[in-house]
């Protein structure tokens, strides 16, 4: 274990990239795939994943693992275009962007919005694979020490912070969170009760969460948009155009700060197994808006809120990914499918692997700062061609999108619960939307409800119930002031200000 | 009363409702306490919260002032823009229904011509061929990534 990074092991890794060469083709073909896939709602990169696992058998290890890696790191940035040009996210990781990403396509700045997802996304995934390069101990030793209080904590935080978020008053994003939570517990508790089923049988596993994700934006999305021609009803912003879309990354460029930070809080709380590459990109976001001289802005296009949301969703993939080589521990969905493909090779992801086999996890690393770079060439191209549903008119884009995601339900569930469930949760988004309720909390409640429930149960069992027990785990008292900081600093703040702005006027009319 | 804050407070007490019913459900059928942690806490949640939306939004009704007057015109061309989403959304659960009947293919099809037309897409060649093409496309991903490819009984 420490901070330095073991040389002896990198110059490994650059001798066995040199080495097996052929495992770089598989970067352009996987990154390709992984940006298309990530970019139709339902079918995400981690289902991609599942699709192709069977062809790495055919692979040797290192050209199946980048060739995964591959696929993960374009869905990344493939999640953040519906994101952005339909208000879909493609994934839980990329609710925030569509937070400013949207307003910008409906202000016919789609471009630039596009091209700054873009290179938040390569410099948020190349950093956070460079940082791991050089802390990939620490931070993996620091996520093992978290026990159930503090993954309670972080969750519980998630969840304030994209109530918090919510435009329409902390009132009615806490009630959109814990309706979401309460959706989250149906189904079978982890002892075995069953709750909220009504006794139908598909419930039995809990609400499928991609189709309910995908109703609740989607259908929404779709059904407000039918008052309309187009996604921007101006003419003049259906412009594509390539140099718009460089002048976007150029933009990404001017926020450094934001860019750092947003790729450590992603590294560093997507290595926080289930829920951090969900939360990351709400924490960096909140913490962006917070630091802004201009917070009202945020929600209403503001480019810094893309930066933020896409540099911590991209560099999530590289916490999640330190916390599986190091531990075996999947994070995700992605990481899920790699260890299936670290199994069909016959090799163990954990401890013992990361010991052993430090040059072939330095390789692995290595690999996803050339994917990322791979990203900005075919993220450009792939970019230029999304762009254009600007100009699809909504009588024919709104028939489309509605088919997609019906059929896209049927994909992940198999049944005709997955269908059900977005029109459902079509109407429900579409109500919760109307009365300006945030979906997006209701949809990150459902989908760490049960983690929530299990990690409560955990801490309660634990702890018996007192709460001394808090005073034995001060990383959990830490996090506590830290997430109750975050939340009630900026309103104390701006309070303050607005004391202390008064009280010479006061003086003056008195 | 106003409609949209009519609608709001039976949105509100719709949800609380089912908080509380999950609530119920879960006491009268979990056998452990740690299967009651979450809900119970999230129940309780939901039972203040809404209570604090519903007096904030009885209140704001009380203070509003009363409209009155005659229907204009335009407000029955609003009305009629506010019906668009509920008939989409109708449409929508309609393409669902079919879909188990008689497949997801022909469910395609015939969904995105009727959704189409009532958008104000012109019932032309141009619309048959895209809806054709889109549920084409979309059997065709049907029959190579997913099993069984149509829906088939039990549907669930």
């Amino acid at each position: 274990m420490g901070g330095i990074v073991d040389l002896g092991a990198l110059d490994g890794a650059v001798r066995l990239m040199g080495s097996e060469w052929w495992a770089w083709l598989w970067i352009v073909p996987g990154v390709l795939i992984g940006v298309v896939s990530g970019a139709i709602p339902g079918f995400s990169a981690a289902v991609a994943m599942v699709i192709l696992l069977p062809v790495t058998v055919f692979m040797d290890f290192l050209s199946a693992v980048i060739f995964l890696t591959s696929i993960w790191t374009g869905g990344g940035f493939g999640a953040g275009i519906p994101s952005i040009l339909l208000n879909v996210p493609g994934s839980p990781s990329a609710v925030a962007t569509a937070f400013d990403g949207y307003p910008m396509t409906r202000d016919g700045r789609h471009n630039e919005a596009l091209g700054i997802a873009l290179a938040a996304s390569v410099i948020g995934s190349a950093f956070s694979y460079l940082i791991l390069v050089l802390l990939i101990d620490p931070i993996a030793h620091l996520v093992v020490k978290m026990g159930p209080t503090e993954l309670l904590v972080v969750m519980v935080w998630g969840l304030t912070l994209v109530a918090a978020l919510s435009q329409d008053g902390l009132v009615k994003g806490l009630f959109a969170a814990v309706f979401g939570v309460m959706l989250g517990t149906v189904g079978s508790s982890l002892m075995g009760d069953f709750r909220g089923t009504m006794g139908i049988p598909y419930l039995m596993e809990g609400i499928p969460v991609i189709p309910a994700l995908v109703g609740m934006f989607a259908i929404s999305e779709m059904l407000l948009l039918v008052s309309g021609d187009h996604l921007t009803d101006r003419p003049e912003h259906h412009a594509v155009g390539m140099r718009r879309i460089l002048n976007g990354v150029a933009e990404a460029f001017k926020h450094p700060i934001i860019l750092i930070r947003g790729s450590m809080i992603g590294a560093c709380i997507g290595a926080v197994p289930g829920v951090g590459a969900a939360i990351a990109n709400l924490m960096s976001y909140h913490a962006t808006r917070r630091r802004s001289r201009e917070p009202e802005s945020f929600g209403r296009g503001n480019p810094q809120g893309v930066v933020a949301a896409e540099s911590a969703n991209s560099s999530s993939e590289g916490g999640s990914m330190a916390t599986m080589l190091v531990f075996g521990i999947p994070g995700s969905g992605g990481t899920a499918v790699m260890l299936g493909a670290f199994a069909l090779h016959n090799i163990t992801a954990g401890p013992n692997f990361f010991a052993e086999q430090k040059a072939t996890v330095y390789a692995i690393l290595l690999a996803n700062v050339v994917e990322a770079i791979a990203l900005l060439v075919i993220g450009l191209a792939f970019v230029r061609f999304a762009s254009r549903i600007v100009r699809v008119p909504v009588r024919y884009l709104v028939p489309a999108v509605l088919s997609a995601t019906i059929v896209g339900a049927y994909f992940i569930t198999e049944n005709m619960a997955g269908p059900v469930t977005v029109v459902v949760f079509g109407a429900i988004g579409f109500v919760m939307r109307k009365y300006g309720y945030p979906v997006a909390a209701t949809v990150i409640g459902l989908l760490i409800g049960n983690k929530v429930e299990f990690e409560l149960g955990r801490s309660l069992q634990i702890s018996g119930g007192e709460i001394s027990y808090l005073a034995e785990r001060p990383f959990t008292l830490i996090l506590l002031l830290v997430m109750l900081a975050s939340i009630f600093a900026p309103g104390a703040i701006r309070l303050m200000r607005n004391f202390r702005g008064k009280r010479p006027s006061d003086g003056a009319s008195g | 009363m106003n409609s949209t804050r009519a609608g709001h407070l039976a949105f509100v007490v719709a949800v609380t409702g089912y908080c509380v019913w999950l609530l119920y459900d879960t006491l009268s059928t979990a056998q452990h306490d740690a299967s009651m942690g979450a809900v119970v806490a999230g129940s309780v949640l939901a039972v203040v919260l809404g209570a604090i939306i519903v007096v904030r939004e009885v209140v704001a009704m009380r203070l509003a002032p009363k409209q009155s007057g005659a229907a204009l015109p335009a407000d029955s061309a609003r009305q009629g823009n506010q019906q668009m989403p509920w008939l989409i959304l109708f449409c929508l659960a309609g393409y669902v229904a079919v879909a188990i009947l008689i497949g997801l293919e022909i469910a395609t099809f015939v969904s995105m011509i009727v959704t189409g037309r009532l958008l104000g897409a012109r019932l032309g060649l141009g619309l048959l061929f895209y809806a054709g093409a889109t549920a084409a496309l979309l059997g065709w991903m049907l029959q190579a990534f997913a099993s069984p490819a149509n829906p088939v009984f039990p549907i669930f």
